[in-house]
């Protein structure tokens, strides 16, 4: 087609006249019953076209009052709730929680007793980042394959649990002062026989997602933080650690026996959703480093409850701030006493609660879909955000 | 309603002072116009305690100083002591340098207001949104005061002492279904025309809804009907035992026979004349044959002689109770 101009110049090239879409802002509400949000967690994300310009979370429906239920029992009695906080992560939470107790009252806990609970928190840990590889997979397409392949791993990791303390999801196995009963007698053959296969599982894990290429577009520079935006929004655990902060309870605040084992703490550099699906998974090799070492020091016998314990805890007077690393994050529990046999004060700081307070600037600006990818790499447990 | 009890926490700071070249001594340097106690908590860390209207000039001091670098807010709370008033608290971590510090205050428990630090770090946005809704601290200058676990609607403060429980659960305990119905059943009135109908019965009210006037008549109530419970179960005991028809009215056609215990004694011509209850499956060494029971006089005739050997069998049930246990521990 050939265009003329009134003083007569032939143009080459047709004009284009390019009009701007007006778009309306729209609220979207996700949740709180979506089986993208893990729980009962509900966002009203306001969209322009598909980009995210404001986030709301709404958190709280499952709040149970958990900490006035611990000020409300004894020391012993408010150990079954700690499973009940994060449940994926259930020996974490305990093993925060006698602890706390412990060290208020100034109990000593027998070595044996120490390598156990290490031990299977580790392995807890490995059940943890199991299960958000597989719910992560479902996030970003793969339906069925990562879900299947982890649940598999997690199967033996729950066996071996339920060897040890009868019970796959709520355990309450320890103590305070050390743990509930001695572990069945092959329970170090038997684990060295599971991180076998969790090896294997990892191996695994890693060859289906790392290097897909849907898997990496879906996730890289998605939800990326820096580090000191992270640290502003009080991030802990993998998250923080994927934006190059290399902050680790175990490390710079070691408790327990931690300073006994050799390891190294993965950082990401970017700090997006593929740097923390890195950090765990690299986090889940590391720990079955911890867990050769500490079944290897392990003693073989020796008493795993103290030999005198007061039949009703009175600790003196005083507070502390029990704080663990946990798979989530700092797990901490703010515990007050006031001489009696019940806490004064027990507050829980929920790593997740923490975490999920930075989802509004990692979805701003970006797409709808990556909203969703966003939410799932922070690994929320709703129990334990809302406790 | 009041606590379950009172804190006996000490009333001045312990005296457990930091070790010299502690974190307390750098806050000192750094900030020495700020009035700062210092004392270390059970778990080895150092807690500082300073004026409630300093907080965000210490907590910007602490992020910003290059000797402090507390640039993690880990946690943030507050501690209900009752009379003593409200205690928030603070913990701060330094990533760089790797030290913590508790920072502590105190404010008044009714109309508690602290200046917000949620535009020095951005985790105090939800930590004091919590904080807020749970304890009643007014935080001055949060972009986003609303409830956060809570409804929107609430405005309760949970974490409070003085807020109880649940109602609901704190009366569980009495009302069970033994304790709330009549016992002894009422007789039947003989009036019935009068008797009020189920419209004009009135209605019971729920337990949240009671003022406290109610509730405490509630509970005296409930008390004075277990208590009444109790006292009637132990007549009835010892009637079971002595043989004595059943007191509190006549009971109903059919109605089962109270249990009898296992080593009651049987002989007595009253418990005979009770419909026998249905032979159980029993594989265990027979009973050895009752002892001589001491006869009852009419209560008009000896009233404290009936009254001595109604407690003479009681003792005999006892002594036998007990060595039907042994022989069947096998002692």
């Amino acid at each position: 087609m050939v265009q003329r101009t009134f003083e007569g110049e032939v143009l080459t090239e047709p004009v284009v006249v390019e009009r701007e879409f007006e778009t309306v802002d729209m609220n979207i509400n996700i949740g709180p019953q979506h089986p993208a949000t893990h729980g009962v967690f509900r966002m009203v994300l306001t969209v322009d076209g598909e980009i995210v310009k404001d986030a709301i979370p709404y958190i709280g429906y499952m709040h149970r009052g958990g900490e006035k239920l611990s000020e409300s029992l004894d020391y012993r009695g408010a150990l079954g709730y700690q499973d009940r906080t994060d449940y994926l992560a259930a020996f974490n939470s305990e093993w925060v929680y006698v602890n706390a107790v412990e060290r208020l009252a100034g109990i000593e806990i027998p070595e044996r007793a120490e390598y156990i609970r290490l031990i299977l928190a580790e392995f807890n840990r490995l059940l943890s980042h199991f299960m958000f590889m597989g719910a992560f997979g479902t996030d970003v397409g793969y339906f069925g394959t990562a879900f299947t392949w982890t649940f598999k791993e997690r199967e033996r990791i729950q066996d071996l649990f339920e060897a040890v303390c009868g019970d796959r999801i709520m355990y309450n196995y320890f103590r305070v002062g050390g743990l509930a009963w001695d572990p069945h007698e092959t329970f170090v053959e038997d684990s060295h026989w599971v991180l076998d296969m969790v090896e294997t599982g990892i191996g695994d894990v890693d060859d289906l997602m790392t290097d897909n290429e849907v898997f990496v577009a879906r996730c890289r520079d998605v939800g990326a933080m820096t580090a000191d935006e992270a640290i502003s929004y009080g991030v802990t655990g993998p998250m923080l650690r994927a934006s190059g902060v290399p902050f680790d309870l175990r490390v710079d605040e070691p408790y327990s026996i931690y300073d006994r084992f050799h390891w190294e703490i993965p950082v990401g550099e970017r700090g997006d959703v593929y740097d923390r699906y890195l950090v765990r998974l690299e986090e889940m090799r590391q720990s079955v480093t911890i867990l050769r070492q500490a079944l290897d020091q392990m003693p073989t016998s020796g008493p795993i409850m103290p030999e005198r314990m007061p039949a009703r805890l009175r600790p003196e007077p005083g507070e502390i701030y029990m704080r663990q690393e946990n798979p989530r994050g700092e797990y901490g529990i703010y515990m007050v006493s006031d001489g009696t046999d019940q806490p004064w004060r027990v507050k829980m700081r929920s790593p997740c609660f923490h975490n999920l307070s930075s989802l509004k600037p990692q979805v701003l600006n970006s797409y709808l879909a990556d909203a969703v990818v966003a939410l799932g790499s922070i690994d929320i447990v709703l129990c334990e955000v809302d406790r | 309603m009041t606590s379950r009890r009172t804190p006996v926490a000490p009333e001045e700071p312990p005296s457990n002072e930091p070790p010299p070249g502690s974190i307390a001594d750098t806050y000192r340097e750094v900030m020495p116009l700020i009035d700062i106690d210092a004392a270390m908590t059970k778990g080895d860390d150092v807690a500082l305690t300073i004026p409630s209207d300093t907080i965000h000039e210490v907590l910007e001091r602490s992020r910003d100083d290059q000797r402090l670098q507390m640039n993690l807010l880990r946690n943030q709370t507050a501690v209900d002591w009752e009379d003593r008033g409200l205690e928030i608290v603070y913990h701060l971590y330094s990533i760089p340098l790797r030290q913590a510090v508790t920072i502590k205050s105190w404010l008044p428990s009714d109309g508690a207001v602290v200046e917000s630090v949620a535009d020095l770090y951005e985790m105090a946005n939800w930590a004091e949104r919590e904080c807020r809704e749970m304890f009643g601290i007014e935080f001055i200058g949060h972009p986003d005061p609303r409830n956060l676990l809570l409804d929107e609607d609430l405005d309760i403060h949970p974490l409070r002492k003085s807020h109880p429980l649940a109602p609901i659960e704190m009366e569980q305990g009495v009302d069970v279904a033994f304790f709330t119905k009549e016992y002894p059943p009422p007789e039947p009135e003989e009036e019935a025309e009068e008797a009020p109908t189920a419209a004009a019965a009135p209605t019971r009210k729920r337990v949240e809804d009671m003022t406290e006037e109610e509730r405490a008549e509630r509970q005296a109530e409930q008390a004075e009907r277990v208590a009444r419970a109790r006292e009637l179960a132990a007549v009835r005991r010892a009637e079971r035992l002595a043989g004595a028809p059943p007191a509190g009215g006549p009971r109903k056609e059919g109605a089962a026979p109270p249990p009898t215990p296992a080593a009651a004694p049987a002989a007595a011509p009253a418990a005979s004349a009770a419909p026998a209850a249905a032979p159980v499956q029993d594989d265990r060494p027979p009973a050895p044959p009752p002892p001589e029971l001491p006869s009852i006089p009419d209560a008009e005739e000896d009233p404290e002689g009936r009254a001595e050997a109604l407690a003479e069998r009681v003792r005999l049930g006892r002594e036998l109770a007990a060595a039907r246990r042994a022989q069947l521990r096998g002692d």
